[in-house]
Order: C-alpha cells, then structure tokens, then sequence
C-alpha cells in the first residue's frame, strides 16, 4: 500500500512540476532567420551546454513561439479535433432520437408533470406533444437509428458512438453556446480549442493551431467568445479563417507588392531586430524575429490550404462543394485539409438551426430538412475522407448543438404557430463522436418514451468536455491555468469521462 | 563501594536536571503568522481544509474554525500542546490514509518544526498583510554608498520611490543602470502619459534645456491626451463597449461615460470622488447631470435581448457582475467564488456576497430591449421647457414631488414594466418588454402602488382604433379605477389617462376590449405602467398647459445614457443568498453589510450604495489604495509591486517592495489626496524610471521580470497606442475629442452578428483617424486589429491585457491599409528629394525619435534598392501600391516601402 | 538554547546503540560466564555503564520528541520500556554487585530477570525502529505469500487485467472485485484499523460485516450498504469512500453492484458467474491500441533532438507518461533519404514516424528498418513504389503503414504477411486499382484502398 501511495504521488508530483512551469530550455532555435539569430546569440544555440543552468527556468520555446508543441501528460491517439457545431440547436427528434411512442401521443397536451418547474424560452400554458416528423431506420451493424433526413449519413453510423442523453442547464442559445464550448455560461472563459492549443501547441508552424469556419450566413449567437481565450493568452484564440475575402484578416500582400519584395521587407525588419537584441537582451524581440518569420511562411501556407480548387473532382462531388461560395460542404472539406495539415483544433459553425415554426426557414417539416440536406453528404465525405487517408484514427469528430428540442410543438404567444416547430430543451438531446480512440457503432444513453428527459446514461456538458480532454491526452481534473489566485479548469469542479463511448 | 556509586547516581541526576532546565528556559523568537504560517497552510492545507473543502470537519480558513471541534469531537490544535494536538499527529503518522497531507508529499521537517513551535507557542493567529494598513512607512536609509561609484547612487536617488528601490538592488549586490538618453526617456514619458509621441516642439524645449525634466512632465499631465491615454486603461476595467453584449449585441449609446472618464482624468478628480461618483453619483443630494453620467460605469453590464430569456435571470447577472468588478476594481479581490461557496482562500464568507449584493440589488435597470433608465440630454429649446415644469413643480411642490418630476422628465423612472404582470388572459408576454392585448385580453398588476396620482402613465403601441382599456382593483369585478379609450398610434407614446386616486398597495386588473377586431390579433403592445403624484398646483391657473407641457416633454427624443436609479421604498426588492449561487434557489433573507476582515463601517454611512463607495475610499481601507497605486505601477512598468494586480489577498505573490507599496499608497491617499497625476508624477521622476532599459542576457538571466528594477521599463504598446503612434508620427492623427463611437476602415465581412442589422459604416474625412479610445467597441466583434494586439472585447472587466506575440500581429502592421497609409504619409512628409539616405534618416528618426544607426540605414537602403528595382520593372504595381497618390513614383512608393518598415521595427512597436 | 535541545534531541539515534551494545554485552557474558564465575566483576560494570547510557538514551530521546513533535501515541510505548531498560539495567548492576539494600533480589533467579531483560531491550529497540523507519521496515522485504503467511495484511494496488481474450475465463472475485475493494477501500478497512469494524480483505470478512451488520444482501444490491454507500452521492456524510479519498469509478460500483445481484460469488470465472461483457470492458487493457511498443526505454539526449530539430525536423514526446517519441517532417516537406541519418541518433525512441509529403525513395525502408520500435509509419503522398518494402518487416512492434498517393505496386502487397504485428495498411490513390485483396494474415491485416463515394440520391436536389 505505502509504497503504491508514494508511486502515485511521485507521478502526481511529475504532472504537476510539468504543468507549473511550461518553461523547458529551447529546443528547437533554429526556425528560419529567427532561429539562426538565436543560435549566433548564444554561442550553438545550445543553452543546455553553453549558459549557465538558470537558462532553462528564464527561456522556454513557447517564450519564441507560443505554438511550441508540448506533449500531452498521457498518452492519446488524438493529434486534432474537428468539432461541428450545429448552431440554433438541432432537432434530435428528427434526426438520430427515435421516439415511436411520441407519435401515439402526437396532438395531445403535454402532461402537466412533465411541465412543472421547466422553463421554456417561448412556449407558454400547455403546449401539445408533436410526434417525429421524419422517418426513421436502424442503420449498419451497430443498428442505430437514422432518420430519412439523413440519407447518406447511415453509410457512416458505425463509425460513430452516439450520446442519447445530454443535458445542459441553458436553454437560451447565447448563454448554452457559450457553456458548450467554454465551460460556462458567463463570459471569460477559454473555449475547448483554446485549452486544447495551450496545453498541446501546434506542430504545423505555418498555420494557425486552432483555425474557427463559419457558414450559414451568420456567426454562432454568442460570437467571437465562443472561440476565444478567455484568460488564456490570446495567442490561443480561434483564428477565423473566411471563405470569403482574405482567409486570414491582412494576409494579402498590399497591391502591388510582390513575395520577394516582402521577403525583402521581413529579412530586413529582422536584420535591425537583431541589432536591437544586442541592445536590450529582451527575448520578446526575439521572438518578434520568429512572429515575422511565421507570418511570412503563414502567407503562403493559409491560402494554399484554404483553396478548394484544386482539390480533385471525385473528392468534390463526395463532399458537394461549391468553390467560392461559404459553405458548410466546403467548411468540411477545409477542416479535413487543415487536419491533414497537422491544425490542432478545427472548429465548425453552421447557423441556422434554430426550428421554432415561426418561419418556414425554421420548420421542423421544411427548414430543418434542408438544413439536414445541407450537412448530410459534407459530413458522411468528411468522415469517409478521413478514414480513406488514415486519417480517422488520430482526429476526432464531434458532432452536435448547443441543446435539443421539445418534443412539444411550440406555442408561441399562446397560440398554434404558422409552422411546425419545437422549442428550446436542455433536459435531454444527442450528440455523437466518431475517430480517435471512440468506439465505433457504439451507444449510450436513452430517453424516455417521448425523448423529454434521458433515463439511462444521461451525460453533462462537462462530461462531454472531460472525454474530448482525455482523448487530447489530459486528465481534465489536472489540466489547469491559474488566474487570479486560483487554479481554474475546462470542466470547472465536475465532469466524468464518458468511457462507455471509449474503444 | 556503595557510595561512590551513589555519587555517580547522584552526578547523572545532576547532568538530567541540568537539560530539563536547558529546554525548559529555552528562547528565541516567536513564529510570525502571516509570513510564516499562513504560506504553509494555503499550499498545504487550505485545499481541502478551507472554503469549500471541510474534510473531517476541519477548517483553517478563519481563526474560529481552526480551534474548533472537528468531526472527531476535538479540535485539530489545541494551543499550547503540539505534541496533542492531532493537527501535528498527522503531519508525523506513517499510515498513508492519516498521514497529511492526503495522498501529497509528507511536509518537510521545517514546516513541520515551524508549524509545531507555533502551536507550542500558543498558536497565535494573525492577519495576512494585505488585510491591514499600516499607519507610517519608514523610507529606507541607503546603506553608505559602498558596493558602486557614488555618481550613480546620486543620478539615481530622485526621490524617495528610489530609496526602497536600491536597498533591495544592494541587498541583492546590483547596480541600477545609468538614466537614458533624453530623446527616449522623453518618447518613454510621453507614451506613458498621453499614448502618444511627444509633439517636436515640447521634445526641443525639453532637449535643449530651456525645460527640465519635471517641467516636461508637467506639461505632459496638463494635456488632454493625457485623459485620453488613461481613460483607455479605466475603460478596460469599467468594460465599456458600444454594445450590449450577449446573442443580439445591439448597440448601446453610452459614450457620454466614455467622455466623463476622459474629463475625470484631465481635471484630475480626486480618486476617492472619482469612486464616488460612479459607484452612486444618483445618491448624492440633487446630483448633477455629471453625477448621474458617472454612475453609468455599472451600466457597462451586459444586456440580453435574446428572445425567450427571462430578465429577472440577466439582471440578477448584471448584479453579480457589478458586486465582482466592484471588487476586482477596487480591492483586487475575486469575489466570484464567494458568489457559490465561502472563500477557498481568502477571508470572505458566503454570506457576505449577498450582503454586498443587497447594496446593487435595489437599481431600476431590469435587463429589458430599451435599457431603461437612461438619462436624456435635452436640446436647449426642449430644456426650456423641461425647466418651465420644474421651476411650476418648485413653486407649488415640495422637494420631494420636485426629485419625482425631474426623475420623471429625466428617465421616467420608478414605472411598473411589462414583465412583472401576471395571469394572462387573451394577452401575452412577447418577450420583448411588452405585452400584447388580444380582444378580452386582461391581466393583473401585482401589488402596485398609485401614489395617490389622479392619473396612470402608459407606454403603448397601439394598432387599432377604439380600445376600451379598464384597470380594476383585485380583479374582473372590481370597482373600476379608469376606463378609457385608446386609439391608433403611428409610434410608441407615453400618454396620461385619468384614474381615481388610491391610497394602498394593491392589485389591478387590465382589461382591453374592442369588438372591431378578430380574435387573437395584436390590438396594442403596453410596455409600461407608471404612477407619480400629479403636478402640484392643480387650482392655479396654467395648470393645464404646464401637465400638457410634461406630457409632452415626455415624449421627446433625445440623446440618451443608461444610469443607475434607486428603486422608491414601496419598490425595494429583497435579498435572499443563492444556495450553491443559483438564483433558482434563494435562501435566507440578507441586509446590506460589508465584509469583517475588512474596515469597518461608519454608523454615520447610509447602508445603501453611497454609504459602500465611502466604505470603499474610507483611508482605513486596506485595498483600495493599494490596489489604485499597484495598477498605475503596473500600467508604467509593465509588472505590479505585486505581480498578480488582479489579486492582492492570500493567495497573491508577494509584493516585491511591500514597504514601497504602503508607502506609495499611504501618500497617495494623504499628501497626494488621492491625487492620480501626483502618483503618476512622482513614479515618473523617479531615478528608476528614468533609467536606461539596456540589459544584458546575464542580467536577464539574474531578473528576466525586471522585478528589482535595475534596468528601465521596456513593454510593447498596447493595440490603440499602436495605431495611434502611427498615425501621429506620420502626422494624420486627428486631435478631436469626445462624441459617439467612430468607425474607421475594417474588412468587410467582420461584422456578422444574428438578428442584427446593424452595419459597420465606414466614418468619414477625419473620423477614420481619431485615437483609438473613440473606436465604436462591438463586443461581439471588436475592431480587428485591437483584438489582435490583446486589447479584449470588454464583455467582463478586464484588469489585465496579457501581452502576446503573435504572427497575426506582423500581419497588421505590415499589411493593413491604416498602416500603409501612415508608412505612405511618413514617407512622403520626410522625403528630402535627391537624398535617399536623408529621406530615410529623417523618416526614421520621425519614427523612433533616435538617430539612425549606420548599420540599419544600410539595411534600410538595401531594401530601398530592392524595392525601387522591383516598382520601376513594374509601373502597374506602383499605381497599385500608392493607389491613393495622384502621379506615384516608383521612388515614393520604394520609400513607402521602407517606412513600412520602420514602422514594423521592434523599436517602434515598443516603450523602451 | 533552543539549538543545544535539539541538537542533545537528536543525538538520540545514535546514543541508543551504547545501552543496547552494554546491556548485550552483559547479558553475553553471564551466558558464557554461567559455568566457571570469571568475569563477576566485568558483567555488573557493563549494567552500570548500560544503564547510564541508557538514562542519557531516554533523556535524548524525550527531547526529540519534544522537538520534533512526534505525537505521544507514536511514541510512548518506546519511551516507557525505555525508562524501564534503564532502571532495569540498574536492578541487574544492584543484583550482581550484590548489593545488600536490595536483599530482596536476591530471591529472584537471575537467569529470569536476564530473559525478562532481555526481551524488554529488543522490545524497546524495536518500537524505536518503528518509530523511525515505519511499522513494516522490518517485514516490508519479505514476499508477500511470507507476510500474509506471518499474519501481516498486505495491500499492494492489484491490477486488473482483463483482456478480450482473458475475460470471460478470468476469476470474478480473485481478478475482478477482490482488486476493486482492495484499491479503494482495504485501505481503511483492514485488521490494523478496522473502521467501523469492518473489514473488507477477505471473503469472510466482507460477509461477516461490520458494527452496523451485514453489509450484502445477497442478490439484492440496492439493499447492500458494500453497494448503497458507494453509490450515495458525494456530499452525503453515509458516503463511501469518504470524501477526499481515492474513489471508485462509476464502472465498478455498477460491477460490484452487478456482482451482489448474481448472488456474490467468490468461486468461479467471470464466464460462469453470468455477468454481461458490458460490465467489464471499461477494465479491458487499453495497452494494446497504443501508438507506441508496452516498454519502458530511457529517454533520448535532449542534444540530439536539439540537433535534429536544428533542420526543421519536428520532434515530440508522445506523451509526458513514455520516453517515445514521434518524428515528423511537417516542417520539412524537402526530406530526403540522406536527411534520415540524423534520426539514428535516437532511433530506439522513434515510435510514430511521419515522412509524408516529402522527397524521399523506395530506398529509404532500409533505413526505416533500423528502427527497432517504430508503430506508425506515414509515407503518404511520396513516390514510394514498395519494392523494398520487404526490408522492414523485421519490424515487430508495427501496427500501421500509410501509403495513400504513393505508387505503391499491387505486386507488393503480398509482402505484407511477414510482418509480424502490423493491422492497418492505408492504400488509397496509390498505383493498385483493383482491391480484391482485403485482408491479410486471417484478417490480422487489414487494407483499405479508400476511393469510397457518395452516389447522388434523388433527395439530394429536393429543396423543401
């Protein structure tokens, strides 16, 4: 026992020195002029050798490059992320949570037991049940349930592992975006991404390690924070990268400069920094030096990646992309560029999700099948491109919104709406997962008979946050920034890895 | 024999005795508390034996707890008696699951030792230091001048900051550097004062002597850059923005504060009024329109206009966002975490969230679309008129019906607001501040109060004619207390209707009929309901024309600012506590109070906001002024005397110059009477400031953080000086102050924000180039290049921009066209035509305020020649490039080029 | 003051040897006196200056613990028997140098008093040595079959390894459930400190219950206080294990509660209790689906990696828990197969290698090959053809090859078979078209030439 108790504190104790102090002495200064400046600065650029010891508490490569890589605590398959986020909130009922049981009681007022003590965004006095709109069948070996809504999808079903019963305690989209992806609620915290890039880094030092995608017309409703840092540097953000105008802000050269002219400008901005080095010993100029560098190489680099051109014909009908418009299709096929590109964290936003039947854009029977249209085949190729390109094995996928639906129709205003719509519902909707380390064709989780509330393996947000965290390689209880004086996490004081999902 | 072995015997008893005496008369001195117990018990114990962690019912968070019986029915220390007392047992303990801490490494024989005298000696329990203020600072005396040549000791020593600067420099064997050369020490001072670059005259005045050092200071401080530069650093903290945050993010018209802070810091208002005022300027006697602008720092809150959220939930957010930035503003504690359980660390109980909370609970303000209260500017014409009531109000009224009418015409506020009605009938709550009357539609006013008025005030929108509205007492078959009819409305109007006077709390019942409409239509949207006593003087002739007068008043529309307003008594809301911080679930029932580890409060203070702020600026207060004095150090060096400025408590680094801090903040608050220039004035002519911020890697090595000051500050400027510098040095930068956010030039496409029409439109002639602190601030989306240099969105306040070096920040300043502007302009300005060299020279120079190095003009020529080859092979590129110049040469475009450069340089981007 | 204390406190350890070694001596020399009486005037001295030294012993002694701040439970067994030793020691001194005052000695039988003394010193010695070095210094050496044999309760972490091969033979309580209540709750309930009388280290034990009785209700989990505890949420004070400590997972609370359902058994493999796979594959070992060999190796000079980083060559560690690393030429898209040199430096840590997207050739694989723990092998996007591909099979810990976009020949695949462990090969856009061969090695292999494809469904041009 004792000897076991000190073996789990030495480990412990390990972690945490780790997790302390990011600084380990530079190990790799030679990135391009930056780098050679560093090694003619100190004498072989080898401080383990040549400078005094205090040299690996005062310098750390993330002192250069905030993107250095840094190893997860433990091991993981994962090496990137692609999170798709259904903004407005997509309809579970209609797409993976089959609810026979819903359409005998379709029409009938909802039970006053199940409305006591809910809140509601929009739906007042007793709304009536709505059975499933769309038609459903179980798919592949695993046997899932897929709706017609999303025809191609069942080609993947066993790939992916589904959650049946998430739960979160927001039911207005700002607020339960922001949960999702931050952690809380309230504004200020770091989003998953920037967690992820701050504990890993990047290994790609031409791209950006957590690139943001957008499509649907809009961005999500709780904007820019759901990408952001938080408290974290904000170096760590989101980059959005556009699919229209630059895809990066101010990566286009000005008008009439050409490359070797930049490279020209860039060599000799350094030249001076160097000098200024001398001066001043200050390594923020150096890493300045190594920025300049980057952002010269991200030039070429963020372009070529975002242009779907030259992608070959097969690859672009699978996906059904349209070059130059913005869309969820190419969003997809940039995600699995990007991936392949050695990006951390790729984060997906598709708005217009939102199906309340107060417009037929925002119809369960209409809207929401285009919608699905719309996600349908990107996503079925982005899962079968992966795959194909051994891809599948070290990514991530996940998939879902910032809650579910009702399976009342809406009442909004009291009265029976112009469509057919569901409203907010935090208590119980789906998510799925599939690639890295996730087990394929599984499971968990189940819903009542009419899908109002999960029964079995219900699981939280931070829940959903610990597994993405454990399969990055951290254990989300250690994985910690301190800020004011306190030591603060992604899944705050709860969250339980969802192993049933796990391979 | 026996004897000499009872000699023996008696000998040992000798040498026993004598050792018992030994240690029984032992001395040395006692353990201190708070630097050497405290320490051990946050990062050993506090954990789990803290705030939200009892285990074993064991708790060193306050004294009371720490004595006091555990679980096992004794108390973990008992004074006096280490070697019982269990606390010190399980330090020893070989049983891993005894042994504390659990599962952690055993604690050292030093803590142990340290720990087990200080229960041996009685376990005395102090205060941490940052909880009490001492009352004088000795100024160190500086150790003879041994250790380095006394010429510097003396250019070093300008005042008294210096004294504890160099005694920790000798302590730790360091010499500071020599000061630095008057063109940087004068580009350093003016950055840090105005944001901006000294203007060439006043750096000429200064250089050749014709103005001394202090004198240039001076007049730094009397320019309104100055308020401008220092206005951005508050602004961060009070979270101001153009919008109002959350899903919709619509804008919100607030910048009358923003201008309010500007002119606070330029006519230097006194710190503790400055709180004052914003904390509770409404609840000064007859408080000026300034006051009242003041208290929109809490306005800054985020409000959400998402359909289907309930208000009642957002502005209780709004209230525990004011408690916690009150508290991360004014005494750098977190108060967020007291918000669901006790502090884990830090003196501060759950309850005594709730006890601040009641002080913010009391406001107007209910997170509704139109942000009510907002104060109206009027236009001199409509404030004419507005002065015509009141002097009628002051002739015939009383004070109190005067503050109910200018409340009234300034913010028509206390009203009764849509959302607060209850048990619809054909009508319903439309989630956006109104609600909606079918035909037959009724509903109830929960417990109104009628102020005995002989008339209701309506906001409506009404969409048909003839409406019969009725308003019953209690219910359907109440005695009617108004019945009238209302007709279509093109806006939204406050009208008067008469009602029968009420003297009492009681229910009223709404009722709309009109027969000409179908079922289920919207017939009128009724946002308000409001009751004030009538115009006093209702027998004088005139009268009528004075209430027509006020209705109409009422419904004039003006600039507007949204403020704090206390509710009236027969409105005042209680305070529960939040079990767990969850607003669904209120508990106990709690007063307005203040914090014990804290000062006191003065009986002679209201127990309402205003009575908090001067808790707040009370010179007993251990925070506030070390808070003020640790930021404005931090803003000048780049790192605070305590490095964590966001929490000076518990669990704060220790200051690196504790004696300075006090020191500082004891004079800022005394001699300098809470004086912010004085401060900023006396760290600048201090021999640390000015010294040069040469180093080298070895001194790096030795103090990377620069935390002795040895060397001068050098920080990369933040996102607005950035682009305010460039566009002063090329001379584009426009000087007009104050007026609603500006737009200049972004991408297009940034915007994308749901359900919002909003769009960024471009400013126009001089608007494109004002200083950054006028930049509209969207929250959702804030002006690109800011965010990229680590300026935040101001959702929460933010009390530190971490500086970060990032590829994305070279992408701006080499490519965006505000910057390409400036290089443009910094290039042709300083063209000497038919000398390169002078060309460049000069524009460096303009630049950087240095003289140019040989080797960086060679390099700078080099990459002139590149270019000028590059443009003259391709004339299209030059139109291209200089797209804004009517006849561009290749040579100014080469130049542009270079400057772009300069403009680009480590140096430039830097305070140094 | 103060210092002299503790300095005398610790000089404890060391004076405590005299008395032993005196006494020792004294009692050495009556057994070999016993005959032929020589040494009478030796033994009593070594008494005399035993039990000196040991008065100077206890006094030290007190003063340690004053000063280190033992607790006196810890301590006062020691601290009596040592009083005792010395005033004893004094007793024999009287007896042997027969001192008349004491008559009443000499009616005692010395060869008692010297057993009694002499199981009072190496008792008193031994509280010191734990004391100082712990209750089980002495045993800890011992095997365990030999402490548990001694009576001493042993409660090293059990693992548990179930696999997809092993599970269903593996026995429910000795692997499974025994493992669980050791690491989680033995701790606390054991003979040495039964909490709540309640032990938990054995079948009897569990049965038998504590002061609250029985603790199972034989297939009735949710009536069993061994499950219901568990299961209680944290911050109910019946919780178990109580808060602050390890607890267990939700998978085995689920599986000892599964495991009162089936009755309990003691006996038996997993198969035969009846229990569903479910309840057991969170514990399967996931070592398997590493990316990396299941061996500890020493880590990599950091000089190297610094050198090889040098050339834009990215090295990581996989993870902070292993000394692997993984290789990748991201950075690097100009690699060559001359470039591969510099890797050698630390090529027993190299185990994920990504060469992708870069200029290297078919000869390459008889370098790859001196990689003796290489597990992920990326060559995609190269011109690779495979013709040298057989050069690598000496690789044992391989488990994936990815060859998408190279012009890997159909002809090769074959070759594949002699890798030991390889499991994924990815073949898509390479030289081969057709796919017959899917799988290799009885399915231990498993290829895929990717080209899938999304047939465009008449739903796909619906727009509602």
């Amino acid at each position: 026992m004792k000897d076991l108790i000190d073996k789990l504190i030495q480990e412990k104790l390990a972690r945490e020195a780790e997790a302390k102090t990011r600084r380990h002495f530079i190990k790799n200064c030679a990135q391009g002029i930056g780098g050679l400046a560093l090694s003619s600065i100190f004498a072989g650029c080898d401080p383990l050798t040549t400078a005094p010891k205090k040299t690996q508490a005062a310098f750390s490569e993330r002192d250069l490059n905030p993107l250095a890589t840094l190893a997860p605590p433990y091991s993981s398959k994962v090496k990137s992320v692609i999170y798709l986020h259904m903004a407005g909130a997509p309809s579970q009922l209609e797409m993976f949570d089959y609810k026979p049981e819903l359409q005998k009681f379709d029409g009938q007022d909802c039970p006053q037991s199940l409305l006591e003590g809910k809140k509601f965004a929009f739906i007042k006095g007793t709304p009536k049940l709505m059975g499933p709109q769309a038609k459903f069948k179980q798919e592949g070996e695993s046997g899932n349930w897929v709706s017609d809504y999303m025809p191609h999808f069942k080609k993947v079903v066993d790939e992916v592992a589904f959650l049946k019963a998430v739960h979160t305690d927001q039911f207005n989209h700002g607020p339960a975006q922001l949960f999702m992806h931050t952690g809380s609620a309230r504004l200020g915290r770091p989003s998953i991404g920037s967690w992820a890039t701050y504990g890993l880094g990047s290994a790609n030092q031409n791209l950006p390690g957590f690139v943001v995608l957008t499509s649907g017309g809009n961005t999500p409703d709780a904007g820019k924070s759901v990408w952001g840092s938080g408290f974290l540097p904000s170096v760590y953000q989101g980059v959005q990268c556009r699919s229209k105008g630059d895809p990066v802000l101010y990566i286009k050269d000005p008008d009439g400069v050409t490359r070797d002219l930049k490279k020209s400008t860039i060599d000799a901005i350094n030249k001076i920094n160097k000098q200024e080095y001398l001066k001043y010993a200050d390594p923020e100029i150096l890493a300045r030096i190594n920025q300049y560098e980057m952002a010269y190489r991200m030039q070429i680099a963020v372009p070529e990646v975002m242009n779907i051109n030259n992608e070959p014909e097969n690859i672009k009908q699978m996906f059904g992309v349209e070059p130059g418009k913005e869309s969820f299709a190419n969003n997809c096929l940039l995600a699995r560029k990007l991936v392949e590109d050695g990006v951390r964290f790729v984060q997906l936003f598709d708005w217009g999700w939102d199906t309340h039947g107060n417009v037929r854009s925002g119809s369960i029977d209409m809207g929401l099948r285009n919608k699905c249209r719309e996600i349908d085949r990107p996503i079925t190729a982005l899962l079968l491109d992966l795959k194909q390109r051994g891809l599948l094995d070290e990514t991530l996928v996940v998939w879902g919104g910032e809650f579910g639906r009702t399976p009342m129709q809406e009442n909004r205003g009291n009265k029976k709406m112009a469509y057919k719509g569901r409203d907010h519902h935090g208590d119980a909707f789906t998510m799925w997962m599939a690639g890295g380390g996730i087990k394929k064709g599984a499971c968990h989780g189940k819903t009542d008979d009419i899908g109002f509330s999960g029964i079995e393996g219900k699981v939280s947000v931070h829940d959903v946050h610990a597994t993405i965290l454990q399969q990055l390689g951290f254990d989300h209880e250690e994985f910690t920034y301190e800020f004011q004086g306190r030591n603060f996490r992604l899944t705050d004081v709860e969250g339980e890895v969802i192993k049933e999902i796990l391979a | 024999m026996l004897k000499n072995i009872t000699n023996r015997y008696i000998h040992l008893l000798f040498i026993a005795v004598g050792i018992f005496l030994i240690q029984s008369c032992q001395t040395s001195d006692p353990v201190d508390f708070s630097t050497q117990i405290k320490p051990i018990l946050n990062n050993k114990c506090i954990t789990c034996h803290g705030g939200v962690k009892k285990n074993g019912g064991f708790s060193l968070l306050f004294e009371s707890e720490a004595f006091a019986n555990t679980k096992s029915g004794k108390p973990a220390i008992i004074p006096g008696d280490a070697s019982n007392s269990e606390f010190i047992k399980r330090l020893h303990t070989d049983d891993p699951e005894l042994r504390m801490p659990y599962e952690k490494p055993k604690l050292s024989d030093d803590e142990i030792e340290v720990l087990t005298r200080w229960i041996d000696e009685g376990a005395k329990w102090g205060e941490h230091w940052a909880y009490s203020l001492p009352e004088k600072i000795e100024i160190p005396k500086i150790a003879s001048e041994a250790g380095f040549a006394p010429n510097t000791t003396t250019s070093f020593l300008q005042n008294n900051i210096d004294n504890f600067i160099l005694a920790r420099l000798e302590s730790e064997q360091l010499t500071p550097n020599e000061p630095a050369e008057k063109n940087i020490i004068a580009r350093r001072a003016a950055l840090d004062i105005t944001g901006l670059p000294p203007s060439l005259a006043l750096l000429k005045e200064f250089e050749n002597g014709n103005l001394s050092y202090e004198n240039y200071i001076d007049s730094l401080l009397s320019k309104n850059t100055y308020g401008e530069k220092w206005a951005t650093w508050w602004l961060d903290l009070a979270r101001y923005a153009d919008s109002k945050g959350y899903e919709k993010d619509q804008g919100r018209s607030i910048w009358k504060y923003r201008d309010w802070v500007i002119k606070a810091f330029n006519t230097n208002m006194q710190y503790d009024q400055f709180t004052i005022e914003q904390l509770a300027g409404d609840l000064l006697p007859d408080p000026s329109i300034d006051q009242l602008i003041a208290t929109a720092f809490h306005r800054n809150t985020m409000n959400n206009d998402e359909g289907g959220t309930d208000d009642e939930e957002y502005r209780v957010a709004t209230v525990i966002d004011r408690v916690n930035t009150t508290f991360s503003v004014w005494q750098s504690t977190t108060m967020e975490c007291v918000q669901c359980h006790s502090h884990p660390y830090d003196p501060f109980t759950h309850k005594d969230y709730y006890n601040l909370m009641a002080y913010f609970n009391n406001t107007r303000d209910e997170d509704t679309p139109s942000e009510t209260p907002v104060l109206k500017f009027y236009t001199p014409t409509q404030q004419k008129k507005v002065d015509k009531v009141l002097n009628w109000v002051t002739k015939y009224g009383n004070k109190e019906t005067l503050k109910t009418y200018k409340d009234f015409l300034h913010f028509s506020e206390p009203v009764y607001k849509a959302h607060f009605f209850k048990e619809f009938k054909n009508s319903v709550y439309d989630d956006h501040a109104s609600v909606v009357f079918w035909d037959d539609g009724n509903l109830i006013m929960e417990n109104a109060y009628t102020n005995k008025a002989n008339f209701v005030y309506l906001k409506y929108k009404s969409h048909y004619n003839g409406t019969k509205m009725t308003i019953r007492k209690d219910n359907a078959d109440g005695e009617i207390v108004g019945e009238f009819i209302i007709n279509k409305e093109k806006y939204t109007p406050v009208t008067q209707f008469p009602i029968k006077e009420i003297d009492e709390k009681t229910n009223l019942y709404i009722e709309t009929q009109n027969n000409s409409v179908d079922k289920e239509v919207n017939i009128l949207n009724l946002y308000w309901v409001g009751f004030i006593q009538d115009i006093p003087g209702k027998n004088q002739p005139g009268w009528k024309d004075i209430n027509t007068e006020f209705v109409n008043t009422l419904n004039t529309t003006t600039v507007t600012v949204p403020i704090l307003a206390e509710n009236p008594e027969y409105m005042k809301r209680t305070t529960q506590v939040f079990d767990r911080g969850s607003f669904m679930t209120k508990t106990d029932t709690v007063e307005p109070g203040t914090p014990e580890t804290l000062n006191g409060y003065n009986k002679e203070w209201p127990q309402n906001r205003l009575g908090l702020s001067k808790w707040i600026v009370d010179k007993k207060n251990p925070l506030t002024a070390r808070t003020l004095v640790n930021r404005v150090w931090h803003q000048i060096f780049g790192r605070g005397l305590v490095s964590s400025i966001e929490d000076i408590g518990s669990q704060s680094d220790a200051p690196s110059h504790p004696a300075l801090l006090d020191w500082l903040a004891l004079r800022f608050m005394n001699e300098n009477n809470w004086s912010i220039k004085a401060l900023i004035k006396e760290i600048m002519l201090s021999g640390t400031y000015r010294q040069d911020s040469k180093s080298t890697p070895n001194m790096y090595l030795i103090d990377p953080e620069n935390e002795l000051y040895a060397r001068g500050p050098r920080i990369r400027l933040g996102a607005e000086a950035i682009r305010d510098q460039a566009l002063a040095v090329s001379g584009i930068l426009s000087n007009k102050m104050y007026g609603p956010g500006v737009m200049p030039p972004q991408p297009d496409g940034v915007w994308q924000t749901v359900y919002n029409g909003s769009k960024w439109e471009e400013s126009k002639g001089e608007d494109r180039y004002r200083r950054g602190v006028y930049t509209y601030l969207k929250r959702t989306s804030p002006y690109p290049s800011f965010l990229t240099f680590d300026a935040g969105s101001r959702e929460v306040c933010t009390i530190r921009r971490t500086v970060t070096n990032t590829p994305l920040q070279a992408l701006v300043t080499l490519n965006d066209p505000v910057f390409l502007e400036a290089a443009y302009q910094l290039a042709k300005k300083n063209e000497v035509v038919g000398d390169i060299k002078e060309s460049i020279a000069a524009a460096y120079e303009k630049a950087t305020y240095s003289k140019i190095q040989t080797s960086t003009l060679e390099a700078l020529y080099e990459l002139y020649d590149k270019s000028l080859i590059a443009f003259n092979e391709d004339p299209e590129g030059t139109s291209q490039f200089l797209h804004f110049d009517e006849k561009p040469t290749a040579e100014l475009s080469a130049l542009t080029i270079v400057a772009n450069a300069i403009m680009n340089l480590d140096e430039f981007l830097t305070k140094g | 003051m103060d210092v002299l204390k503790q300095l005398l406190g610790r000089l404890h350890p060391l004076l405590v040897h005299l008395p032993i070694g005196f006494l020792i001596f004294g009692l050495l020399l009556q057994f070999l006196d016993r005959k032929k009486k020589t040494y009478t005037q030796l033994i009593p001295v070594a008494y005399f200056w035993g039990g000196l030294s040991a008065i100077a012993a206890c006094i030290t002694g007190y003063l340690q613990y004053l000063g280190e701040g033992y607790g006196f439970d810890t301590i006062k067994w020691h601290l009596w028997s040592g009083i005792a030793t010395a005033l004893f020691s004094f007793l024999m001194y009287f007896k042997l140098s027969g001192v008349k005052n004491f008559s009443f000695l000499t009616k005692v039988p010395i060869i008692m008093l010297s057993t009694i003394f002499f199981i009072l010193i190496s008792f008193t010695g031994h509280q010191g040595g734990n004391i100082t070095h712990g209750e089980d210094y002495l045993v800890e050496p011992l095997p365990n079959s030999v402490k548990s044999a001694l009576g001493i309760e042993t409660f090293e972490a059990k693992e548990i390894n179930l696999t997809e091969e092993n599970w269903e033979a593996a026995q429910i309580y000795e692997d499974v459930i025994h493992p669980i209540l050791n690491n989680k709750c033995v701790s606390c309930h054991n003979p040495k400190k039964a909490k709540g009388d309640l032990l938990l280290h054995t079948p009897d034990a569990i049965l038998k219950g504590g002061e609250n009785g029985e603790i199972i209700n034989p297939k009735n989990a949710s009536d069993s206080d061994l499950f219901v505890r568990m299961k209680l949420p944290m911050d109910d004070d019946n919780h178990m294990p109580p808060e602050g400590k390890t607890q267990p997972t939700k998978e085995d609370i689920k599986l000892v509660g599964a495991w009162i359902d089936t009755g309990n058994p003691f006996e038996g493999s997993i198969k035969n209790s009846g229990l569903n796979k479910e309840l057991f594959s969170s514990f399967f070992s996931k070592k398997d689906n590493l990316d990396y060999p299941d061996i500890e190796i020493t880590a990599a000079s950091q000089d190297s990696i610094i050198t090889i980083e040098k050339t834009g060559i990215h090295v990581d560690l996989i993870s902070k828990s292993s000394n692997f690393l993984s290789v990748s030429c991201i950075n690097k898209p100009d690699f060559t197969d001359a470039d591969f040199e510099i890797l050698l430096a630390i090529k027993s840590n190299i185990a994920r290698l990504d060469i992708g997207n870069t200029k290297v050739s078919d000869n390459i694989f008889k370098k790859i090959a001196l990689l003796p723990n290489l597990t992920i092998l990326k060559l995609d996007n190269t011109s690779i053809s495979g013709k040298n591909i057989k050069e690598i099979a000496n690789l044992k810990n391989l488990k994936t090859i990815n060859l998408t976009a190279t012009n890997f020949e159909r002809e090769h695949i074959s070759k594949f078979s002699d890798f030991p462990s390889l499991q994924n090969i990815y073949l898509y856009k390479s030289n081969i078209k057709t796919q017959e061969i899917k799988t290799l090695n009885k399915g231990q292999i498993s290829i895929d030439y990717g080209g899938y494809e999304l047939p465009t469904l008449p739903t796909d041009s619906i727009v509602y």
